[in-house]
């Protein structure tokens, strides 16, 4: 089993049959519509979002393919898959041996967590070249975007630029002394390029650790999503926190149309006007508020569904395992199925159930023993 | 004409200066493209853009509005159809037109690019300024095609020889596949290196780098046009700094590397053209010091070269399909995804559409075109197959397809002529390098490794 075809298990416990394969592709591929931002809140999927961004609809038909041939899914219904009591099995003994994603936060981190890569991969590269006295060097990231920042940061620390590398160098170390960092620094630093120091791909890593790609890049990000968590603490880690200060603001992007219908909303327009005004269905408009309510933390969904029916909503879904609109629509039929999906999205929000099964492990020090293991080539 | 690497940049970079002229580079290749700009802009000058689909819908916009302040202004030939783009470079005052890789011009060269055939017009429409047409492989024939497509009259023309006498020839005949991988591990594990390995198949290139980088003491490492950018940049630079001994790759790699101490080239499938080959062999030995070359030959390799032509060529069904939906369809994805057409082989059915009107059974004629295009192709293939089978001296053989006449004779020529291969042999027990632990790879990154002055300053 590869570490792609258990994170693709994971994800089909979690759909439990719901939901077609390509739902869970474009899950983890990170597709940016409504229906796959919706399925991750409802399902409590969304530290998923966008992990294998760069996944081929090739490499994860191969995937499924394997888990279908060890039988580790079970097709009970045209299309519709899920986790046998032998993936079960696997699953648990696959994280015996390997370590699991813990500090994945795939929804909140997809484009923070690249851009701050980014940023400090060239600015690293930077800096190295700058201490070492050379001033030519081949970027290792293209970005126009992310160019453009660390040469306005370079510029600002003018005077600074050596206690800053000083500084950025005994915070990344402090980071990965840390008991609680996740797993190897490897992942992080080996992919690094410095002065003449050019970092290795994922291939050459998962090379390396005699292990496959799949694995290498989310042993990567889950510790670079646990590095971000702890950065937010700006008094221990200025230097790293200022590299992503400026990324938050970007975190609610709405589709363009989307967008429109927010626009009309806050102006207190109702779903059957704006539909009309649009000249777009009334169900695509519930489309656009619930991917507002996933997107805006702030956003109320009272005006389309008073307390008492959220409460009332909660409690049937909460009463069943699955949390099937319909079976929840048999218990609540005064309640719309927008109205459902909509308490579901805006309550599925903190949902963790994926790692809750593996949080003992946490603590046992398993995953220090793993660290250990895979550590030693 | 000039050997690949020996300076072509220099040609338009050096007048650019003296003449403070505006220059447009067309270039076919967009990660050629990146490095270009890249080097440029190592060289300190900032007012260097490059016009291709990487760049944003604002970036496009915002480099557009300020076309006029930039120096070298390099852009892939699909762009230059663009309205937009063709507006922009008209309040552009271009004194300097440079077609690089001019060989994709020509119908009958390896690269052949629908797209380069409108340099001529767009050119005119520049107000014919002064035009360079910059390849490193070119016979006769194409040379005459370059001329006459960018409407070049009595055209200046330096061709230097297409031999580099440093470069050492050989073909190695194999009986199996078996043989073929067990005769290459044994040359990367002996000759000297840095060295590329040109294959016709990504997969292969893949599978047997990662064997053979865990089964020999070197450091290999693939590279092809299915890597995402950020790992093709890194295998790159590895390679130029020598933290890589073999890069296994397709021909995707090479153009715009410049590095100087390529020690062997080796080819592990047939490559589909003499001008190919030799502009692959090219890339060993700038330094001038001596290179070795060697072809891995397994009897009826050319049909594995031949099959992938013929991959690339369009069924008579998918020309007519095309015919069908092109007016309707909203795109060229949307014609891609219906006929099954690749991207190339779009461009090319667009280009016929373009230049062959007025045929009552046009997908017919069309398909009549292509196929004396394949036989053209397989001709060159031949050409290659003479190569590999000749008893005779095999650099004299390449210099008499690019039509020279002269005849050399050299020590270190080829395997016909004789060498010892025991020269070509690498330093035995080249350092392995290892993966340093990372609190050491992070010390060196930020120099926290000697205490050598800075460190006391802080
Ligand atoms: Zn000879």
């Amino acid at each position: 089993m590869t570490y792609l075809d258990a994170i693709l298990l994971l994800c089909f416990r979690l759909f439990n049959g719901d939901r077609s394969r390509s739902a869970i592709f474009h899950l983890i591929s990170g597709k940016k519509t409504s229906q796959t931002i919706q399925d991750a809140h409802l399902y409590g999927a969304h530290d998923f979002f966008q992990i294998y961004p760069h996944l081929s609809r090739k490499s994860f038909d191969q995937s499924c393919e394997r888990l279908i041939m060890n039988k580790y899914l079970i097709e009970f219904q045209e299309q519709r898959w899920r986790v046998s009591e032998d993936g079960e099995n696997a699953l648990d003994a696959y994280f015996k041996n390997h370590p699991f994603p813990f500090y994945l936060k795939g929804w909140l981190y997809h484009d923070r967590a690249t851009i701050f890569w980014k940023r400090l991969l060239l600015l690293s590269q930077s800096l190295s070249n700058y201490i070492h006295q050379e001033n030519r060097f081949f970027p290792v990231q293209r970005d126009p975007d992310i160019q453009h920042w660390v040469k306005h940061t370079f510029l600002n620390w003018k005077d600074d630029r050596r206690k800053n590398t000083k500084k950025l160098y005994l915070e990344l170390t402090k980071i990965f002394m840390k008991n609680k960092f996740p797993d190897h620094p490897d992942y992080i630093v080996q992919q690094m390029t410095g002065f003449q120091l050019i970092g290795q791909t994922p291939r050459q890593l998962a090379d390396h650790f005699k292990t496959d790609e799949s694995e290498v890049h989310i042993r990567f990000l889950n510790t670079l999503h646990y590095i971000l968590t702890e950065i937010q603490d700006k008094n221990t880690y200025p230097i790293l926190n200022s590299i992503q200060k400026d990324i938050t603001q970007k975190e609610f992007v709405l589709t363009v149309s989307t967008e429109k219908t927010l626009r009309y909303i806050q102006q207190f327009y109702t779903i059957e006007k704006i539909a009309q005004i649009r000249n777009l269905k009334t169900s695509t408009i519930e489309d656009h508020i619930i991917e507002i309510a996933l997107m805006v933390q702030t956003f109320s969904i009272e005006p389309y569904v008073e307390l008492s029916l959220q409460d009332e909503i909660w409690l049937a879904a909460n009463s069943i395992r699955n949390k099937r609109m319909k079976e929840i629509k048999d218990l609540v039929p005064r309640a719309s199925f927008f109205q459902i999906r909509l308490v579901l999205v805006s309550k599925g929000r903190t949902d963790n159930k994926w790692k809750i099964p593996y949080l003992n492990t946490l603590d046992s020090g398993l995953s220090e023993r793993v660290k250990k293991k895979s550590s030693k080539v | 004409m000039l050997p690949t690497g020996s300076g072509k940049s220099l040609c338009y970079q050096l007048p650019s200066y003296i003449l403070h002229a505006q220059v447009l580079i067309v270039s076919p290749l967009l990660s050629l493209m990146q490095d270009q700009v890249e080097q440029i802009k190592i060289r300190g000058e900032k007012k260097v853009i490059a016009l291709n689909s990487f760049l944003s819908f604002k970036e496009k916009k915002q480099a557009l509005k300020n076309l006029q302040h930039y120096k070298f202004i390099f852009i892939s030939p699909e762009m230059l159809n663009l309205a937009e783009i063709s507006e922009a470079l008209s309040s552009c005052s271009i004194r300097l037109f440079v077609v690089d890789e001019a060989h994709c011009i020509s119908q009958w060269g390896p690269d052949f690019r629908p797209d380069y055939l409108q340099l001529g017009a767009i050119k005119e429409k520049l107000g014919s300024p002064v035009t360079l047409a910059l390849t490193a492989t070119a016979t006769v024939k194409i040379r005459a095609d370059i001329c006459q497509s960018l409407k070049m009259a009595s055209p200046d023309e330096w061709v230097y020889s297409v031999n580099r006498p440093n470069i050492a020839l050989k073909v190695e005949q194999l009986s199996s596949f078996q043989e073929k991988i067990h005769t290459l591990k044994q040359f990367i594990e002996t000759l000297s290196s840095p060295g590329i390995v040109y294959f016709s198949s990504k997969k292969l290139a893949d599978e047997l780098a990662e064997e053979m980088n865990q089964t020999t003491a070197k450091k290999i490492s693939s590279y092809h046009a299915g890597l995402e950018q950020d790992q093709r940049i890194l295998i790159q630079q590895q390679f130029l700094t020598d933290q890589l001994d073999w890069i296994f790759a397709t021909s995707a790699f090479g153009m715009g590397v410049n590095k100087e101490n390529i020690r062997t080239i080796i080819h592990f499938h047939l490559p589909s053209s003499m001008e190919a080959f030799v502009q692959e062999i090219g890339r060993a030995g700038r330094d001038g010091e001596k290179s070795l070359s060697i072809l891995l030959y397994l009897s009826k390799d050319e049909q594995i070269t031949t099959n992938l032509l013929e991959l690339e060529r369009p069924s008579l069904r998918q020309i007519s399909e095309f015919e069908k939906i092109k007016h309707t369809a909203s795109g060229l994805k949307e014609i891609e995804e219906k006929t099954g057409l690749s991207e190339v082989q779009n461009r090319v059915l667009h280009y016929y559409a373009k230049i062959e009107t007025n045929h009552s059974n046009w997908a017919g004629h069309v398909n009549q075109l292509i196929l004396k295009r394949m036989v053209e192709k397989k001709r060159k293939i031949d050409q290659m197959v003479t190569y590999v089978t000749t008893d005779n001296c095999r650099r004299q053989l390449i210099v008499r397809c690019f039509d020279e006449t002269n005849s050399i004779i050299q020590p270190f020529c080829c395997d016909q002529c004789g060498f010892p291969l025991e020269s070509y042999i690498g330093s035995l027990g080249s350092e392995q390098r290892k993966v340093i632990t990372w609190q050491n790879r992070l010390a060196s990154i930020f120099k926290e490794n000697e205490n050598d002055g800075w460190t006391k300053d802080y």
